[in-house]
């Protein structure tokens, strides 16, 4: 969907950890940002169809980007600058209720 | 304890930085409440940081003016709060209350004059395939450019219309990344120099030269052009794979694509104004819901709340400076000081003004509304389709806000800020109604997600939110 045309470098690099993967962004842009450079195709799944779903507006309108960044769940992706060491999790499975459908 | 201001600023785009700069430099004490890490908005998007990598070239003049906008507020004494999101405003006896989330935290500012400048945004553009991975507005790659140095993955295909749509296409094509395939949206049978505007719009001339040098490079660098295109499609299965199109005289085309940018104008921000129930008023021309407000921005029914920039109706960002500039200064001497605007202040307004008529008549939304397909997805968030809408206002459904009811359209996580204008648009088909007439769903404060977490950090007084 998007490429890096500028690499981050020297003070510009942000280390963090995306999907698992250690991914170098540049500072001053946004998790979801850095998330499309690392090659992550969706940022979550549609929690009623269960499609995914990737940003859209990248400006705090489209609600597309939510991800669970160091731990808190449903984050606006595209209005978080990214920081070192920062843990971001993509939301690709149905929120439950803890019940399976087998109990 | 809540703290107090003379005047918040909503937005640190044009218009907040213009208000803030004013109202400050008149002896008010001025805090800025922004969702961005640092100031510009849109438009002037990480500029500070594009200036200082000498990056400005890349995105042409009407970004470099922001250097300077964004310096002199910097400049100025405002207590600039980046990173805040806005959830709710409350009225009190005297002005109000503006409750925001900040690191966190839940907090209430005080504040005796309140100025809205919240822009805008992309006015969504429901199609087939429209929210498979791969497809999003240009505004957000622009976006990611500006603020990442990201470009479209090839093969691209640019679908859109519209005078931003035009400097898009430029600011690409200067990083090397012109679109494989440019799919433009609009008619070119209405033309820039035809028609009752032209002769006022001649008034913004330099608006006017810039538009057709940008015009005239659209399609270099470009592999395919196809024009009036009247139908578009996207296709594939876990993300984007292909775009298929139709023009008005029926001819089909299809590319494989990895990147579908679209953009269809933009349209104000308006969900904090409706969520505080101030008259909105369809505007015809421009096809958008706009808030009522005087001359210098006061926003009907409200003693305290004024509204600036592309957030009261899109005349762009020189405008935007201009609204701004007169809303503080208005709220200034309505709390008795005398604040100075810069003397071209009418004259910007002006110019913005006169142009505006000839690019409305000329990029009218691309599609009409009718042509949505009954499979197409309209409401993003709870995954509703047109059809669904459409069956709903068959049995008996009345209008937007009935279809929360029926089928929670607008309920999702985005609060119908994507389906809002779509859903009205399909009521007032079903209902034979006229969309100056019709009603758009009501928005309700909290108007962003809070976490019991961040409303926790409330005092037990601060924690009741408007009901009505």
């Amino acid at each position: 969907m998007l490429r890096r045309w500028v690499e981050p470098k020297g003070d510009a690099a942000v280390r963090l950890t995306i999907a698992g993967q250690p991914v170098t962004a540049l500072r001053g842009e946004s998790v979801a940002t850095a998330a499309l450079a690392a090659g992550l195709q969706a940022t979550r799944n549609a929690p009623v169809s269960g499609e995914p779903r990737a940003p859209y507006c990248l400006m705090g309108v489209c609600f597309e980007c939510l991800m669970t960044i160091d731990g808190l769940p449903n984050r606006q992706a595209c209005l978080v600058p990214v920081q070192e060491g920062m843990t971001v999790e993509p939301q690709l499975l149905r929120p439950s209720l803890g019940v399976s459908d087998n109990d | 304890m809540t703290d107090s201001v003379d005047v918040a600023v909503l937005g640190a785009g044009p218009a907040g930085m213009a208000a803030a700069v004013v109202s400050a430099n008149a002896g008010l004490t001025v805090a800025v409440l922004d969702d961005q890490a640092v100031p510009g908005g849109q438009i002037w998007r990480n500029v500070e940081a594009a200036a200082a990598r000498g990056d400005l070239g890349l995105f042409g003049d009407d970004y470099a003016a922001g250097v300077d906008a964004v310096a002199n507020f910097r400049a100025a004494i405002v207590d600039y709060r980046p990173l805040s999101r806005v959830i709710g405003v409350e009225s009190t006896d005297i002005g109000g209350d503006v409750l925001f989330v900040r690191n966190g935290k839940a907090g209430r500012l005080h504040a005796k004059r309140l100025i809205i400048a919240l822009g805008a945004y992309e006015r969504p553009m429901p199609f087939l395939g429209w929210t498979l991975p791969g497809v999003m507005t240009a505004g957000a790659a622009q976006i990611a450019l500006k603020t990442g140095g990201l470009l479209p993955e090839r093969p691209f295909v640019l679908a859109g219309q519209g005078p931003l749509l035009l400097l898009l296409a430029a600011q690409f094509r200067a990083a090397g990344a012109a679109p494989d395939v440019l799919l433009r949206l609009d008619d070119p049978g209405r033309k820039w120099s035809a028609g009752k505007h032209g002769l006022r719009a001649l008034a913004g001339f330099s608006d006017l030269l810039k538009g057709l040098k940008w015009q005239r490079s659209l399609s270099d660098g470009v592999s395919k052009t196809v024009t009036h295109v009247a139908h578009l499609e996207a296709s594939g299965g876990d993300r984007l794979e292909a775009v298929r199109w139709q023009t008005a005289d029926e001819t089909d085309g299809e590319a494989e694509a990895a990147t579908l940018l679209v953009h269809d104008g933009v349209i104000p921000n308006a969900q904090l104004t409706r969520a505080m129930r101030i008259p909105h008023k369809y505007d015809v021309a421009a096809a958008a819901w706009c808030p009522e407000a005087s001359a210098d921005g006061q926003l009907a029914d409200t003693e305290w709340a004024y509204v600036a920039g592309d957030n009261a109706g899109i005349l762009g960002w020189a405008a935007a400076t201009a609204t701004g500039s007169k809303a503080g200064a208005s709220a200034a001497s309505a709390l008795g000081v005398k604040a100075t605007t810069s003397d071209d202040v009418d004259k910007r307004l002006g110019r913005a003004r006169a142009v505006r008529p000839l690019l409305d008549a000329l990029y009218p939304p691309a599609q009409a509304f009718t042509a949505i397909s009954d499979d197409t997805i309209i409401c993003r968030c709870e995954a509703i389709k047109a059809g669904s809408v459409r069956e709903a206002l068959a049995m008996g459904a009345q209008g937007p806000n009935q279809l929360k009811a029926f089928l929670r359209t607008g309920m999702g996580p985005c609060q119908g800020r994507m389906c809002a204008y779509t859903v009205a648009a399909l009521a007032a088909e079903a209902n034979g109604t006229a969309l100056a007439d019709a009603d758009i769903m009501r928005v309700r404060m909290p108007i962003s997600p809070v976490t019991v977490s961040e409303m926790s950090h409330l005092n037990e007084t601060d924690m009741v939110l408007p009901t009505a």
